[in-house]
C-alpha cells in the first residue's frame, strides 16, 4: 500500500506539479511541431515515382515535384510555395515510411 | 437393428464428432499451450453441467471440392450449462477443425445458441479461436458474421455477453467481441487485429510481429479492446467465474447478494492511506478497499487508462460499480481514454441495475495538442452523457480535488447524483487555487512592489476562502460533509434508501451519445 517514490514522475496540471506515475501512452505521445512546409514529408508510407525536379530547379507553388504511390493511388507531391528545390532525399522506386523527408524547397 | 446396435451407432458417431480435427490437430493445439475447445468449456462450466447441441451439423460448402470434406461439428461447439449454479449459453470455436474457420453452418450454430440465450434471458459466452472467414464459402461466411453482429447488438444491455479470445481472432471476426460486454485475453495466446502483419507490410511497408500488433498485452494495455488479461487459460476461466459473482443474469434481475462482510480495517486504515494535502499521490483502490466488503475490489481494465479505476465491489453483500480517479497515475486526470473507459462502464452498470459509487479526486483534464486533436471534447462528453442518462442509484464521494469541468463530469449533483458526500479535505472549486488567484488578482499582483509575495498571499487567501467543501455545501451541491471513518456508514445508508429509486427519462427511441 505504501507508494514507491522512485516510480513517481511529475506532471504539471494548471500551476501545480503533481508527483504521479506516467502511463506508457503518455510517455509515447508525439510532441506537436508546427509543420515546416520547406520539408516535404511522406504523409503516408509508399513508393516514390516520377521525380520531376532536380536540385537547384526553380519551382512555382503547386508544381509537381514527384509522386508518392500508396494504397493504389498516385499522390502528387507539390511545391508548397515559389522557391528553389534544395535536397532531394529519395530516388524513384524507394519505399519510404510515414514522415520520411522526401524533398526540401527553399523559399525565394 | 436392435436398440443396442442403434445406441452403439450413436455412440460411435458421437465419439468421432467429439474428436474434432483428429489426434494430430489436437496434438498441435496442445503443443501451442492451448486447451481444446471442448476442454475449455468443461473447465469453465460447473462440473458435469455441459449439454451439447448440433454435434452432427455438417458444413454447407459446395465449391472447391469442399463437399468431399468432413468437418466435425463444422468447427464450433455449442451448448448450455451452468456457472456458479446459474444457467448460461456457450459456444467455442474449434481451431483443430479447418482452423476454426467460420462458414455458413458454423455461423448458424453460433446464432442458434445466441437466440437461445436471448429467449432464455441468460448470459452468452463465446470462446473465439478461429482463422477467420472460410474463404471457400465466400459471401456465406460474411453473412454469418453479419448475423452474429446483429444479434450481439440486440442482446447488448439485455443479457451479459462475454468474449474469450483463446487464439487468433482476425479480420471481421474481431467485431463480435468488440460488441460484447467483456473481452478476456490470455498472454501469448490471444491475437486480435483487423489487418494482419503481412497485409500491413505489403501495403505500408511497416514491419511488426503478430504479438506486437495485436497480442493480449497490446489489447489490455494500449487499445483498451480487452477488459481482463490473464497469464493462462485456467487463470482466465477463474476470473470469468469471479466476474459472474458480481453481475446479474439479465437486465431484469439484480446480481446475487452475498453474506455481508466488514472491510479489513486493520490492513486498510482509511486515515493512514489518505494524504490530506492535495498533491501527494495515493492508490485510490486502497480507499475503495477500506470501505468495501472484505476489502475486495474486482478491477476491470486494470492496465489501460489507469488514471481512472473501474470495477465491482460489494457493500453489505450487494454489488456496486465503482468509478474512481486514480491520483497515483497521471495525477488522476481525465483524458480521451479514461473518459471512454468510465463512460462505457457507467452504461453497463445502468443497463444491469448496478448502483454506482463515484470517488472523485482530480485536478482536471490532461492538457496537450495530442489530446485535443484526439477529440477529448467528444470523448469527454461521453462521461457527461453516461452519468446524466444513468438512472441507477448514483452516489458520489469527493475526497480531495474536484476542480472545474472535472468536478461536473464526475457525477456531480448537477448530473443528478442522488447523494454527494465530501470529506473535510475536499476542494470544490472552479480551478486550482494558484490558477484562480492568478486570474482574479492579476492587477493586484502586477502592481505590487513584490509581485511574488503578493501572489503567494493571494493564493493563500483564496485557499482559505474557497479550497474547501463548504462553499459548494452552502449551495447544497454537497449533501453532507462527513468524517472519513463515517464513509461506509453513509454510503450503506444511501444505498439502502435508494432501493426503490425510480427515475423517468423523457420518452425517446434512443439518444445520440457522442460515440
Amino acid at each position: 500500500m505504501d507508494i514507491d517514490n522512485s516510480e513517481l514522475d511529475s506532471l504539471r496540471i494548471g500551476d501545480v506539479y503533481y508527483p504521479t506515475k506516467l502511463t506508457k501512452a503518455f510517455k509515447n505521445r508525439i510532441a506537436y511541431k508546427t509543420p515546416d512546409l520547406s520539408d516535404q514529408l511522406a504523409f503516408i508510407p509508399g513508393t516514390i515515382s516520377d521525380i520531376r525536379v532536380k536540385k537547384g530547379d526553380k519551382v512555382k507553388e503547386g508544381d509537381i515535384l514527384m509522386h508518392l504511390e500508396a494504397m493504389k493511388m498516385k499522390n502528387r507531391v507539390l511545391a508548397p510555395f515559389d522557391g528553389i528545390v534544395g535536397a532531394i532525399k529519395v530516388k524513384e522506386g524507394d519505399i519510404v515510411p510515414k514522415s520520411f523527408l522526401m524533398v526540401t524547397v527553399k523559399k525565394k | 437393428m436392435s436398440l443396442l446396435s442403434k445406441t452403439r451407432e450413436l455412440r460411435k458417431r458421437m465419439g468421432e464428432a467429439a474428436k474434432g480435427g483428429g489426434d494430430v490437430a489436437i496434438k498441435k493445439q496442445v503443443s501451442m499451450g492451448k486447451m481444446t475447445a471442448r476442454d475449455r468449456i468443461i473447465e469453465l462450466l460447473d462440473d458435469k453441467s455441459f449439454y451439447e447441441y448440433d454435434l452432427f451439423v455438417k458444413h454447407a460448402a459446395k465449391d472447391f471440392d469442399m463437399e468431399k470434406k468432413e468437418l466435425a461439428g463444422d468447427g464450433v461447439i455449442i451448448g448450455t450449462g451452468t456457472i456458479n449454479g446459474h444457467p448460461i449459453c456457450i459456444y467455442a470455436q474449434d481451431f483443430t477443425v479447418a482452423g476454426g474457420s467460420l462458414g455458413y453452418m458454423h455461423a448458424r450454430k453460433i446464432t442458434k445458441i445466441m437466440d437461445h440465450a436471448m429467449k432464455l434471458k441468460v448470459p452468452i459466452i463465446g470462446i473465439n479461436d478461429s482463422g477467420g472467414a472460410r474463404i471457400q464459402e465466400g459471401v456465406n461466411s460474411l453473412a454469418g458474421y453479419g448475423e452474429i453482429f446483429y444479434r450481439n447488438t440486440l442482446a447488448s444491455g439485455v443479457i451479459p455477453q462475454i468474449s474469450v479470445i483463446l487464439g487468433p481472432c482476425a479480420g471481421g471476426a474481431v467485431y463480435s467481441p468488440a460488441l460484447t460486454d467483456y473481452v478476456f485475453v490470455v498472454d501469448k495466446i490471444s491475437k486480435m487485429f483487423i489487418t494482419g502483419p503481412e497485409v500491413i507490410k505489403s501495403v505500408l511497408g511497416e514491419e511488426i510481429s503478430m504479438e506486437a500488433l495485436g497480442g493480449a498485452r497490446v489489447h489490455a494495455e494500449t487499445t483498451g479492446n480487452a477488459h481482463f488479461f490473464s497469464n493462462s487459460e485456467k487463470e482466465c476461466f477463474t476470473s470469468i467465474k469471479e466476474l459472474f459473482t458480481y453481475i446479474p443474469w439479465n437486465n431484469t434481475k439484480r446480481a446475487d447478494a452475498f453474506p455481508p462482510k466488514p472491510p479489513k480495517t486493520r490492513t486498510y486504515k482509511i486515515n493512514s492511506i489518505f494524504p490530506s494535502d492535495p498533491i501527494t499521490p495515493y492508490d485510490v483502490r486502497d480507499i475503495v478497499k477500506s470501505i468495501s466488503d472484505d476489502s475486495k475490489f474486482f478491477e476491470i481494465q486494470e492496465l489501460w487508462a489507469a488514471n481512472i479505476v473501474i470495477g465491482f465491489a460489494r457493500l453489505n453483500g450487494e454489488t456496486i460499480g465503482i468509478v474512481a480517479n486514480q491520483p497515483l497515475v497521471l495525477a488522476g486526470v481525465l483524458d480521451v481514454d479514461s473518459s471512454d473507459k468510465a463512460a462505457r462502464f457507467i452504461r453497463y452498470c445502468d443497463a444491469f441495475n448496478i448502483p454506482l459509487l463515484t470517488v472523485v479526486d482530480l485536478p482536471g483534464y490532461l492538457p496537450g495538442v495530442d489530446q485535443e486533436h484526439a477529440g477529448v471534447i467528444r470523448h469527454g462528453a461521453k462521461l457527461l452523457y453516461a452519468y446524466s442518462e444513468a438512472t441507477v442509484p448514483k452516489i458520489t464521494l469527493i475526497t480531495r480535488k474536484a476542480y472545474g469541468g472535472g468536478y461536473i463530469a464526475m457525477c456531480s449533483s448537477h448530473l443528478k447524483a442522488d447523494f454527494v458526500f465530501a470529506w473535510p479535505t475536499a476542494e470544490i472549486a472552479v480551478m486550482g487555487p494558484t490558477g484562480a488567484a492568478n486570474i482574479i488578482f492579476r492587477k493586484e499582483i502586477a502592481q505590487a512592489d513584490d509581485p511574488d509575495a503578493m501572489r503567494e498571499q493571494k493564493v493563500e487567501e483564496y485557499k482559505q476562502a474557497y479550497a474547501n467543501p463548504y462553499v459548494a455545501a452552502a449551495y447544497g451541491y454537497i449533501d453532507s460533509v462527513i468524517e472519513l471513518k463515517e464513509t461506509r456508514k453513509f454510503i450503506l445508508h444511501a444505498l439502502d434508501i435508494s432501493k426503490s429509486k425510480s427515475t423517468v427519462l423523457p420518452e425517446k427511441k434512443h439518444g445520440i451519445p457522442p460515440f
